[in-house]
């Protein structure tokens, strides 16, 4: 992994009484399609959120390219790309106003660059932002964070409420733009069918905490569904990494983290079942063995 | 960087500017030209009434319409210190409350100065009503910052200005004149004193607005630049 651009440690944040970060530690190696997963109120946009300053850490340490998102608050944000999820904007002003606005805020704006973009983007210069469509909007905020030249871009569910082909457009804007211009992308979402394609890592947050992090495709080489024929009363309780355990038919499915050839002699042993099949997952069902797995509870088959 | 903060807050405000100016004015002119009430009467219920209007009308637009619209998140998310972008709302909000009424003065004093009421009392009442309506204007937007509506900051607003009236009225109860409790505890207090100031000008009491003023313009932006304003 090439240097972390983004490093969070031991991060907590609580609103109130309620805990919504629980120790966060996450480290973004620059130049990657790094895609934050987790479902709805797991904490992706509060960790965004905290390592942009715009809410105070609880306690632990976040960085962006070096400086302390909680100190150098106005270093980070001048330095970072940032669209906000379903992201509002004024809706008086015209396109070209609000480019022109936000862009008088950064001292390295580049309006060559924007106006470039603006084309590239099929944004009409002279509409109203209130008159866009919602693809045009996710795209006008797209440009907005993009036209200063961030090293690090930061996208919280940027196609939220968008539809599928908006979605894709988006995403095929998004990866013309940035894959070849070495710019970090921290992508928050909790459609995991649109990060898989781009992503080079992937993190699950769950309930507060990183349940799993690491490269896309060593996930996905790690995590796997082992089906197993067998029957009566198995106990996996003894097996590490077991995320979910299912009955179909007369057949057990396992799904289980770094799995190997050690783990599969362990499995067959405990379960005194034969392994019949393994099976390949897609970043959808690993997400979801990690946010909805039983954990290995008994099975009766 | 604080052009643009002045220039957006501009484009969002002229408009009520503009309102205050044509009714209040176009009002005072009316008034004042059919002659069928004393000049002072119009001069009074014109610097009071558009003191209260434009300290509600621009308090509720301030911040609340921001947080209702989602905008206020693009705003802080810039890189600018939320206290500047909370001074350049209140002094564009201070400027849309005072020209309205300035705008007043100078119609009254055009169409009646020296006929019924004299120049000085003229002025003295508008400038009175101008620091009535900004002092009313930063109390609204310090208790109703963290508000989600223009509605509700529009009730925070006549809240705050009725509980002034009643905490006058109340402390009449238990003060003979001068009530000093009544003049200090509420902004009605400036304008008693501005009314009275050739009769009895009372400095310290000024300086104990004037201190209660500073505390809630700041204790606004401390609370504008908290977690608070930004969902979590």
């Amino acid at each position: 992994m090439s240097e972390p651009v983004i490093k969070i440690e031991g991060l907590r944040f609580s609103y109130g009484s309620k805990e919504v970060l629980r120790g966060v530690d996450l480290e973004v190696p620059a130049g990657s399609i790094f895609g934050f997963l987790g479902p709805n109120g797991s904490g992706k946009t509060t960790t965004i959120k905290v390592l942009l300053g715009l809410l105070k850490a609880g306690a632990g340490v976040c960085r962006i390219g070096g400086l302390d998102s909680q100190k150098d608050v106005m270093a980070v944000r001048r330095s970072v790309g940032y669209m906000a999820e379903d992201q509002q904007m004024f809706g008086w002003m015209r396109v070209e106003q609000i480019v022109r606005w936000v862009g008088s805020f950064y001292p390295g704006w580049d309006e060559k660059f924007v106006q470039e973009l603006l084309d590239f983007l099929e944004l009409p210069r002279k509409s109203r932002v209130k008159t866009l469509s919602k693809g045009q909007n996710s795209r006008l905020a797209l440009l907005l964070a993009l036209g200063h030249r961030p090293k690090v871009v930061i996208l919280d569910d940027p196609t939220l409420g968008l539809d599928p082909i908006a979605r894709k457009d988006f995403l095929r804007y998004v990866i013309g733009l940035l894959q070849s211009n070495q710019v970090t992308v921290f992508f928050s979402s909790h459609l995991l069918y649109e990060i898989e394609p781009v992503a080079d890592y992937v993190a699950i947050l769950k309930d507060g905490v990183i349940a799993k992090a690491g490269k896309t495709d060593e996930l996905r080489q790690s995590v796997k569904k082992i089906l197993l024929r067998g029957a009566g009363d198995i106990e996996l309780g003894s097996i590490a990494g077991i995320l979910d355990v299912a009955g179909i038919g007369e057949r057990i499915a396992l799904t289980i983290e770094d799995y190997s050839q050690a783990k599969q002699e362990a499995i067959e042993k405990a379960s005194k079942c034969a392994i019949v099949d393994e099976v390949d997952l897609n970043l959808d069902e690993i997400f979801e063995a990690y946010i909805i797995g039983n954990r290995g509870q008994r099975v009766q088959v | 960087m604080i052009k643009a903060l002045f220039w957006k807050e501009w484009c969002e405000q002229r408009w009520k500017l503009a309102y205050g100016c044509v009714l209040l004015i176009g009002f005072v002119a009316v008034g004042l030209r059919s002659r069928l009430v004393q000049d002072d009467i119009i001069i009074i219920m014109a610097a009071g009434g558009s003191s209260v209007l434009m300290a509600l009308l621009v308090g509720m637009g301030l911040v609340a319409t921001e947080r209702g619209e989602g905008s206020i998140e693009m705003l802080l998310a810039l890189p600018v210190r939320s206290w500047k972008i909370f001074a350049v709302k209140m002094a564009m909000g201070a400027l849309v409350c005072a020209l309205p009424i300035v705008g007043c003065m100078v119609v009254s004093l055009a169409m009646a100065g020296g006929r019924e009421m004299s120049t000085t009392r003229i002025v003295v009442a508008y400038l009175g009503c101008v620091a009535f309506s900004i002092v009313m204007l930063v109390w609204m937007v310090a208790f109703s910052i963290r508000q989600p509506s223009e509605a509700r900051a529009g009730l925070v607003g006549i809240g705050v200005f009725m509980g002034w009236v009643s905490a006058i009225l109340l402390s009449m109860l238990f003060f003979k004149p001068p009530n000093w409790f009544g003049l200090v505890i509420t902004p009605l207090g400036i304008l008693v004193l501005t009314f009275n100031w050739m009769y009895n000008v009372l400095e310290w009491l000024v300086a104990v607005q004037l201190a209660l003023f500073v505390c809630l313009l700041l204790w606004g932006a401390y609370r504008f630049g908290k977690e608070g304003m930004v969902k979590v």
